[in-house]
């Protein structure tokens, strides 16, 4: 019969291997996600998102316009500020589209637009998308998050937080 | 109060002291126009307020820092005493302690040496350079722009500094328990070893998972 130390020696070796073999290839299976979506990424992505307002998904969906997908939330504060200075220069954006995706409740999302009236602006698209197809198109990403795509839907440049719009214009 | 305890409260506030002393000396060695460059996309009122906001809350980290080091002393003295438990060795978890709280040195002369290469050797540096910088590391054999992000702590990690902390636990208890040398070797690389993998590739996973 085993002793009580060789139980416990047991024990723990079994835990801290089994531990270590979930971490593993957790973090193996989340870095082969990651290199999927980097090269996803690239060309402008299929969104399955419901469009909030007036307009259709469809009507941004073709090429032919740079494209800035901004991905945020109502809450952080950094996203306010970001959504605040786009109004405040939103002339410059002539020929761009933009769209705006939160995974947040519709309501959010409608009334942090119209905060900063932007909810209906020609050039502006309000888009709910559900959180497992965020993580699927674009990865565990924080916000804001701003991707720019060229007119042949070629990602030209990724902003991760907060960044001020003659930054952002820079790439149009 | 008897004298190993007394001896455990010395060491700690005389550790918490110097520690606070470089984190401080950290805080001057990021200097405003550091902040401004590592912060160029966002505008000059945005990077002020950020400032201002870090300024105002730095307090936070000073009263943090005996809270998360009392922690990790506890945490790194539980795991040895287990080991030592499981060979039924005689040692008090105070002893332990002792050896835990001074091996910490060695993570001191990092600091140290990281805050006089910034100030002696190398005065032009951004904030991620001093950030990452770890003397004697992997991490700064290959350079932390080469390297993933998620790496960076793994490589960071396995340095001539862990190396010193590791030989500083292991002598301390030899010295402590009058264990055999080699014996002290095994049990601090299956105890304190074991709980430092772990805890990297916790790391790893987590930096991993919030998109990094």
């Amino acid at each position: 019969m085993l002793s009580n130390k060789k139980v416990i020696i047991s024990i723990i070796i079994t835990s801290v291997l089994g531990l270590l073999i979930f971490l593993v290839s957790k973090t193996v299976i989340k870095l082969k996600h990651k290199e999927r979506i980097v090269a996803q990424i690239k060309t402008l992505p299929h969104l399955s998102v419901k469009a909030i307002g007036s307009k259709k998904v469809e009507e941004w969906s073709k090429l032919g316009k740079v494209t800035i997908i901004i991905f945020f939330n109502s809450g952080c504060e950094h996203c306010q500020y970001e959504a605040k200075s786009i109004k405040q220069e939103i002339l410059a954006f002539a020929g761009t589209n933009i769209l705006f995706i939160s995974d947040e409740t519709v309501e959010k999302i409608l009334a942090f637009s119209k905060a900063n009236k932007l909810h209906n602006n020609n050039r502006v698209w309000w888009l709910k998308m559900n959180s497992n197809d965020v993580y699927n198109t674009f990865g565990a990403i924080g916000v804001p998050h701003i991707w720019i795509y060229d007119e042949d839907g070629k990602l030209v440049k990724e902003f991760k937080g907060e960044t001020r719009v003659e930054a952002i214009l820079e790439w149009l | 109060m008897n004298k190993i305890q007394y001896q455990n409260t010395t060491l700690f506030v005389v550790f918490i002291f110097l520690k606070l002393g470089i984190i401080i000396t950290n805080n001057y060695l990021i200097t405003p126009d550091i902040l401004y460059d590592y912060y160029n996309e966002l505008n000059l009122s945005r990077i002020d307020e950020i400032i201002e906001f870090q300024y105002k809350w730095e307090w936070i980290n000073y009263v943090l820092i005996p809270c998360i080091y009392s922690i990790k002393f506890l945490i790194i003295s539980f795991v040895l005493y287990v080991g030592h438990i499981i060979i039924e060795s005689k040692i008090k978890f105070r002893d332990i302690m002792s050896v835990v709280i001074v091996s910490e040195v060695a993570f001191i002369l990092l600091d140290l040496t990281k805050i006089a290469w910034f100030i002696f050797y190398e005065p032009n540096y951004s904030l991620k350079d001093f950030l990452f910088f770890t003397p004697l590391s992997l991490l700064n054999f290959y350079g932390y722009s080469n390297v993933p992000t998620w790496s960076i702590y793994p490589l960071q990690t396995v340095s001539a500094f862990q190396l010193t902390y590791l030989f500083f636990l292991t002598y301390g208890l030899h010295l402590v328990i009058n264990m055999p040398f080699k014996k002290s070797v095994g049990i601090v690389a299956a105890s304190y070893g074991t709980g430092l993998v772990l805890w990297v590739t916790l790391i790893t996973f987590l930096t991993v998972s919030i998109g990094a």
